[in-house]
């Protein structure tokens, strides 16, 4: 649950542009070899989840199937027809676990966007200008930074329960501006992103105080850039890589964060199979069938390790100094 | 800048973060709409009972003069009445705290017991094996997720292996495991912290002189060496306490200890907007004086360090 | 009783939704059954040690997924608070070990022939926990207590048929007219009707002696502050955390086994299972999963403790609504479901009910009209009744109770196979409540009720009277209405001779059984598990657990 990015800062690249030779070098990381090797493996079987469904290779996800429960009523353990057993309603959880991998990915990384986006926007604002609004950003992120991002998710989450936002006065009838708050993949992974760009902003906003003090960039102003070509131009370009490390880390943190949510039943609704949920749902069934727990907790440990490790190699190759 | 003038400085600066969160998650959670009444009151309450709530909870008035009602009592130390069972919010957290702060504790000081060790030796060994394999594993305990390896753990080990009780509180030995549990989470990142620290101060002159006037190499890692490797650790340690209640959130759950964390599930599913409310300022409150305390700490340790803002 | 159990399964699933099941429970007021059990041939007995010598000392350590909402014997009306307040409060009248009332703080009691006055002389010298005596006032105020309706007592319409209540409790009167105390050892009840589950009442946990002191110092905060005059006293309730009891030292009554009583708050039931199996914890409810684990480990068998429960699971067919004013229709249902199938999906906790009264009361009825699965039979009938292609219909259920869902499922399979196609309706439990309560809104749909006390009025009367149909809120969810069945159930109410009662009664039970306007489905069976350090676990037929009685092996 630690916040790994908030310590993690790049020594900013010498030139105007990212290092060259960083890119023959990632095929090299051991590291980031092993972490995109499993992201990729687990992409492939979300993206083909419904392919081998058709190809009866996987079955229905969603399918209630008392074919899938002893005699009591119980879950099946794994065996040769359900290679992990089945769930406390009989679907096949190896199933679930694929078609899982679909939310847990798209969730992950449409939050970690999300939380680039804000995260990028306001370290680059509040460095770059300084000042007043510097001050204010940064008041604004240390106050977001004193809340766990689980809490502050549940919290929300914990409160989309189908209710209208009205964002218009009453005497106004724009229906079109309400904002229907139900939880699904869409406000799970908003609220996600919306807790955890904080880490973010330190690193980037330090980054930019550093890089504008440089010649090229004093150069640049003096030949009369403007200040939005300052940060398209010089700014941005030299925080990419930062940007990219951190963003594969923060992947790691919003897929947990993901995982929570469904664990405590407050993320993507049921019925759609997340990994989170099927923990949570099989723990009423765990001293009988253990599987339904385990699985899925393998999953979600196996894919954010993936991201860390990626992110790792990134930050050995694209700052070799400061990852020692 | 003197000391004093510095910590009013931070002092106020830590008051302005704690309020503009008291006001930020009122207006995030009261914005929402919902009857609050309902919630109350249950589906069946006639229009009459309702509006008999909406005046007792204020919730009739615009929304800026409940948000001075609200500050008001908090001004009073007061953080209103649970809707759903009527106790005082401040009281269910004080009964709670004890709980959530010792197994804090506990954890803490298990993962510093590990991760010291292993930070220092990674340095030493530097690049070989060990310090891959510990890299790696450090990686692993990251990713873990605290509900599952909480799970996995009180099965592996209390109702398989029977070394530590299984869940509930019942005095110190009820915390071992989700203090373990908890170490596992933060020992990793803790021993490369370390590890990245210990390694900038063996190549600092200050530990080559000692090396070079022939100092033992126990004294060099850990008279030297380790004493200014720690010292950025407890920045990070005031940090992390945010991250720390996120942990204990789901460790308290599973081991179905009644501290912080299991309030604020339960007043989350029950709708509990005052428990909710709460127990978010109180982690914030917690945040904002663990920074403050770091903050102290840390300039009292190393007086080098020059003011920030 | 309605059904409130399915809740307690459902708390240990952490889910919003189920949350909401959680949240319903808090606030509706109306909820909870107090369910009971009975004792035939309970396989507790197997558990007792070898040498049966029960022992004093120890602490009974218990749980519970949520904290009780009270523990004051006005409010507490739920199958887990009740057997609790029982600990910390005693009243006039208690059963034995079956279902005889037998005098508890009373010394002897008397009912008038004509069956509206009774007479209570107190024992000298019992006191509350604070020590000072009980007297015959402090019982005039607790019942005044709850019929005021600032009490918010779920209990109070048990009490109105005292004379003066209604005044009472409409703020005409200050006192109730009908209860007296002459004297500080003796309680004189005058009722308005004669009532023969009178009796009954009085011995509900609603019906204890409270200090009138103590309660009147704390007002609304006597629940924190409990003092009563049972085998033990409250030593600590932290909300949400744990409730202690210790034994309470002015008790002079037959001392319970136990020192002291723990009861933890929190957990989820597979959790309590683990905890239960290393030691930790002496009882837990499980669930299905968990009761058919222990049930399957021939070392774990004998922790497992089935509590039959005097209750009935019912499917009910709207007498108001088409088709199923017609008694052939309500008849070819009957015929339809194939119950034995049904038994299977409860994993083996239920048995089979054939009529309204569950058995665990005590109660057969021979004379019940055979309803075995024929769904031929089913067909002809339909096609008699003028519905030869079967007809649709909806077919609601609380979505909330694992076990209805799986049994909703199930028998709308069985529905179709005689041409009734019945789209279902899941609903939670507040809105399937408010639904299945009101007129002309439910056709059919699945639905429980748990015994109030050891009498078949509870269910027969209750149920089917059509008397009592109201607009909303009904019981009679079936809005069954017979002329002749409401007279048998009001000649059998007002009777004060058993014998009568009893024949009254199973006549009635006749009737509606051939009127079908239920299809009865099945008689819940509670997993219970038990410590094996834990001895006299035979569940009670009305109070379940009585902790009191249980006793431990040494540590």
């Amino acid at each position: 649950m630690s916040d790994a990015s908030v310590e993690i800062g790049l020594s900013v690249a010498e030139s105007a542009s990212p290092d060259r030779r960083a890119v023959p070098e990632m095929f090299r990381s051991r590291l980031i070899l092993t972490g995109s090797g499993i992201i990729l493996l687990f992409a492939v079987l979300a993206l083909a989840a419904p392919l081998l469904t058709q190809w009866h290779i996987l079955r229905e996800p969603l399918l209630q199937n008392l074919n899938g429960l002893d005699a009591e009523g119980m879950p099946l353990s794994p065996s040769g027809r359900y290679l992990l057993g089945t769930d406390n309603l009989g679907r096949d959880v190896l199933s679930r676990l694929v078609y899982g991998a679909r939310v847990s990915l798209a969730v992950g990384i449409a939050a970690m966007l999300t939380a680039t986006c804000i995260g990028l926007t306001i370290g680059l604002l509040s460095g770059f200008y300084g000042g007043k609004l510097d001050m204010g950003l940064m008041r604004f992120t240390d106050m977001n930074l004193s809340i766990p991002s689980i809490l502050l998710a549940i919290a929300f989450a914990g409160l989309m329960d189908g209710k209208i936002l009205h964002l218009h006065p009453a005497w106004l009838h724009w229906r079109f501006l309400d904002l229907k708050l139900q939880r699904g993949m869409v406000s799970v992974f908003l609220i996600i992103g919306f807790v955890s760009w904080t880490g973010m902003v330190r690193v980037i906003r330090g980054q930019v105080l550093s890089i504008k003090e440089r010649d090229f960039v004093h150069a640049s102003r003096a030949l009369g850039a403007s200040n939005a070509r300052l940060i398209f131009r010089h700014l941005l370009p030299n925080v990419i890589p930062t940007v990219i490390v951190l963003a594969a880390m923060n992947t790691a943190n919003t897929i947990m964060l993901e995982a929570g949510l469904g664990y405590l039943g407050v993320g993507v609704p049921p019925p759609a199979p997340t990994w989170g949920s099927m923990i949570a749902d099989g723990q009423a069934y765990f001293i009988s069938a253990p599987m339904i727990v385990i699985a899925p907790g393998v999953a979600i440990v196996l894919t954010v390790l993936a991201f860390n490790l990626l992110g790792q190699g990134l930050q050995e190759v694209l700052d070799p100094n400061r990852a020692r | 800048m003197n000391f004093l003038s510095r910590f009013l400085t931070r002092l106020f600066w830590s008051g302005v973060t704690l309020l503009g969160t008291a006001v930020l998650v009122f207006f995030l959670i009261n914005v929402m709409p919902g009857d609050v009444a309902r919630i109350i009151a249950g589906p069946k309450a006639t229009p009459v009972v309702l509006a008999e709530i909406h005046h007792s909870y204020h919730l009739d008035e615009p929304i800026w003069k409940r948000l001075g009602f609200y500050l008001d009592q908090l001004a009073h130390g007061d953080l209103g009445h649970s809707y759903v069972t009527d106790q005082s919010v401040t009281q269910a957290i004080l009964t709670r705290l004890p709980v959530t702060a010792s197994l804090a504790a506990t954890a803490v000081v298990m993962w510093l017991l590990v991760a010291v060790p292993l930070g220092v030796l990674t340095a030493k060994y530097r690049g070989r094996w060990f310090d891959r394999g510990v890299l790696v594993g450090a990686t692993f305990s990251l990713s873990l997720p605290a509900f599952w390896l909480a799970r996995m753990l009180q099965y592996g080990l209390a109702y398989k292996l029977g070394w530590f009780p299984v869940a509930g509180f019942r005095g110190f030995t009820s915390l071992l495991l989700p203090g373990i549990t908890l170490a596992f989470l933060f020992v990793g990142y803790y021993a490369r912290l370390i590890h990245t620290n210990m390694v900038e101060v063996l190549d600092s002159p200050y530990v080559r002189g000692a090396r070079a006037r022939g100092a033992s190499e126990a004294t060099v890692l850990f008279r030297h060496a380790l004493p200014n490797a720690l010292i950025p650790v407890v920045t990070v340690l005031g940090m992390d306490v945010a991250g720390l209640l996120g942990g204990v959130l789901f460790t308290e759950n599973v081991f179905a200890l009644p501290g912080i964390g299991t309030l604020a599930v339960q007043s989350v599913f029950n709708l509990d907007v005052p428990m909710i409310m709460g127990t978010v300022l109180l982690s914030a409150t917690l945040v904002v004086s663990a920074n403050l305390a770091v903050d102290i700490l840390y300039r009292w340790i190393d007086p080098r360090i020059k003011a920030g803002y | 009783m309605k059904p409130n159990r399915a809740i307690r399964t459902v708390v240990a699933l952490p889910g919003f939704v189920l949350s909401l099941a959680i949240a319903t429970e808090f606030f509706s007021h109306r909820s909870n059954a107090m369910a009971s059990a009975a004792m035939t041939n309970s396989s507790a007995e197997s558990l007792s040690g070898s040498d049966g010598q029960p022992r004093r000392g120890g602490t009974l350590h218990l749980v519970e997924p949520t904290d009780f909402r009270s523990l004051d014997p006005a409010i507490a009306y739920d199958t887990e608070s009740v057997p609790i307040v029982r600990l910390l409060f005693r009243g006039l009248l208690d059963y034995d070990d079956g279902v005889n009332l037998v005098p508890a703080q009373a010394e002897d009691w008397s009912i008038s022939p004509d069956g509206k006055t009774y007479t209570f002389h107190l024992r000298p010298g019992i006191r509350f926990a604070d020590g000072r005596e009980v007297e015959a006032q402090d019982y005039v105020f607790s019942f005044e207590r709850i019929l005021d309706p600032v009490t918010e007592s779920p209990g109070q319409g048990f009490f109105t048929g005292i004379e003066g209540a209604a005044e009472f409790v409409a703020g005409k009167a200050r006192h109730v007219s009908g209860l007296s105390a002459p004297d500080s050892r003796t309680l004189i009840i005058k009722l308005k009707d004669p009532q023969f589950t009178f009796r009954y009442v009085l011995a509900m946990t609603f019906a204890v002696a409270e200090p009138q002191d103590v309660v009147q110092h704390y007002g609304k905060d006597f629940e924190n502050h409990l003092d009563g005059s049972g085998p033990y006293r409250l030593t600590e309730w932290k909300r949400g955390i744990r409730v202690r009891m210790a034994r309470n030292p002015f008790y002079t009554g037959p001392d319970g086994y136990v020192d002291a009583v723990d009861v933890m708050i929190g957990g989820d039931n597979s959790t309590e299972a683990m905890m239960l199996e290393r030691g930790e914890l002496d009882r837990v409810m499980a669930g299905p999963p968990e009761a058919i684990y222990f049930e399957r480990d021939p070392r774990l068998r004998s922790f497992l403790v089935p509590v039959p429960t005097a209750n009935t699971d019912y499917l009910f067919m709207n007498t108001e609504m088409k088709p199923f004013d017609r008694v052939l229709v309500r008849r070819a249902v009957n015929y339809a479901i194939n119950k034995a199938r049904l038994l299977r999906l409860t994993g083996g906790f239920a048995t089979l009910a054939n009529g309204i009264v569950p058995p665990a009361m005590s109660w057969t009825n021979p004379g019940l009209p055979p309803y075995d699965y024929n769904p031929d039979k089913a067909r002809a009938l339909l096609r008699q009744a003028g519905f030869p292609n079967g007809f649709k219909t909806t077919f609601a259920y609380m979505e909330d109770n694992p076990i209805y869902v799986r049994l909703a499922q199930d028998i709308q399979q069985d529905l179709q196979q005689v041409g009734i196609d019945a789209s279902l309706r899941p609903a939670n439990f507040t809105a399937f409540d408010l639904e299945s309560s009101s007129r002309h809104q439910v056709p059919l749909g699945i639905w429980g009720w748990f015994q109030d006390y050891p009498d078949p009025s509870d269910f027969l009367d209750v149920l089917f009277n059509g008397r009592y149909i109201t607009p909303t809120d009904c019981n009679n969810v079936a809005f069954y209405d017979n002329p002749s069945a409401n007279r048998l159930l009001d000649q059998a109410t007002a009777s004060l001779d058993p014998a009568e009662r009893t024949r009254l009664f199973l006549q009635a039970e006749d009737l509606i059984m051939d009127d079908a306007p239920w299809a009865p489905l099945i008689h819940e069976v509670l997993p219970v598990l038990y410590s094996p350090r834990v001895h006299n676990t035979a569940p009670h037929p009305v109070w379940l657990w009585r902790y009191e009685w249980m006793w431990l092996n040494p540590s």
